[in-house]
């Protein structure tokens, strides 16, 4: 709870103390309305498990890829929408910073749809894997700003970057599986992490 | 003069609930009924007063909706609350300043 009853209620004796609790309250209602990371940890497993059977599908040649892709993206947009809505729901509560983070992540998740589906038809080709690597580092590192976090910057960001150089450099079949490691590693620990720091802020609270 | 003149600051803000309630919409974008009165600690009965007078200061904007077929009132601060908002606080910035001169001056 921000301020306490007693606080609310006695009358401001001075301006520095005015201050001082407008700044409490602005403080801890930001601190609060930080995202839960339900979003990392959702799509850290499921697009790790949609590359796992991708490089199955690869291995046997089963000639599926881009309609199991078009079903992990469709089918993870839905959820991801569902996590959003209730998140919001249950914190009753939007902030710019919130808005912030859904439009990078939007923007994000529309730019590697694009350039995984018809990059695939086009000129791509095995670079795309390198492409999204690369662009999702973009994101975490525009993220860990919004929540001013400087691991989230340079831990997940760095990592993924670098896993994106290394699917350049060294191409083959074997990136898929690289980046099914970079969504466990990079996604899937920041979003555990993100919970549980918004856990434990929800009973500090 | 020897006190802070409080005649400066905005009557509607200066009262610590309402001012507890700005602060929060002012760090936010929206807020619903239940997450204020959770944050303030304040009763429905006691929020819905200070709110009502918020809102006929048009410093906040209402907004009634359903989520899951359950009626919720959401919150916002608007351009004019925002704006007296600041003023609010530049206005006790001053007196803050004033005092800390008259301090001085005082032990002069």
């Amino acid at each position: 709870m921000i301020p306490s009853q007693s606080d609310i209620q006695s009358s401001a004796p001075n301006p520095a103390d005015e201050l001082a609790f407008i700044r409490k309250v602005m403080q801890d209602s930001r601190r609060t309305a930080v995202d839960n990371g339900m979003n990392y940890i959702f799509w850290g497993v499921w697009a790790s498990l949609g590359a796992i059977a991708s490089y199955i599908s690869s291995v046997y040649q089963w000639k599926i890829g881009l309609y199991l892709w078009g079903g992990v993206i469709s089918v993870g947009w839905v959820i991801s929408w569902l996590i959003v809505r209730r998140g919001r729901q249950k914190a009753g509560t939007t902030s710019l910073a919130n808005n912030v983070l859904g439009a990078v992540w939007m923007g994000c998740g529309i730019a590697m749809s694009l350039i995984g589906f018809v990059g695939s038809m086009t000129v791509l080709g095995t670079g795309i894997t390198g492409v999204l690597s690369i662009i999702t580092g973009t994101g975490f590192y525009i993220s860990g700003l919004v929540y001013g976090s400087l691991w989230l910057r340079y831990y997940a960001a760095i990592g993924w970057w670098l896993g994106g150089v290394l699917m350049f450099c060294f191409p083959g079949r074997h990136v898929i599986l690289m980046l099914a490691a970079e969504m466990l590693l990079f996604q899937l620990v920041p979003g555990v992490i993100l919970y549980r720091r918004w856990k434990s802020e929800q009973s500090e609270a | 003069m020897t006190d802070f003149d409080y005649q400066q600051l905005d009557d509607i803000i200066h009262s610590r609930i309402r001012l507890a309630i700005m602060a929060l919409l002012a760090s936010l974008e929206t807020a619903e009924f239940t997450y204020i009165r959770e944050k303030i600690g304040a009763t429905d009965g006691n929020l819905s007063v200070h709110l009502k007078k918020l809102e006929e200061a048009e410093y906040i904007t209402v907004t009634k909706t359903f989520v899951d077929r359950k009626p919720v009132t959401i919150y916002t601060l608007n351009k004019k609350g925002r704006k007296a908002f600041e003023l609010y606080v530049e206005r006790l910035e001053q007196l803050l300043k004033q005092s800390n001169r008259f301090g001085v001056e005082e032990k002069k």
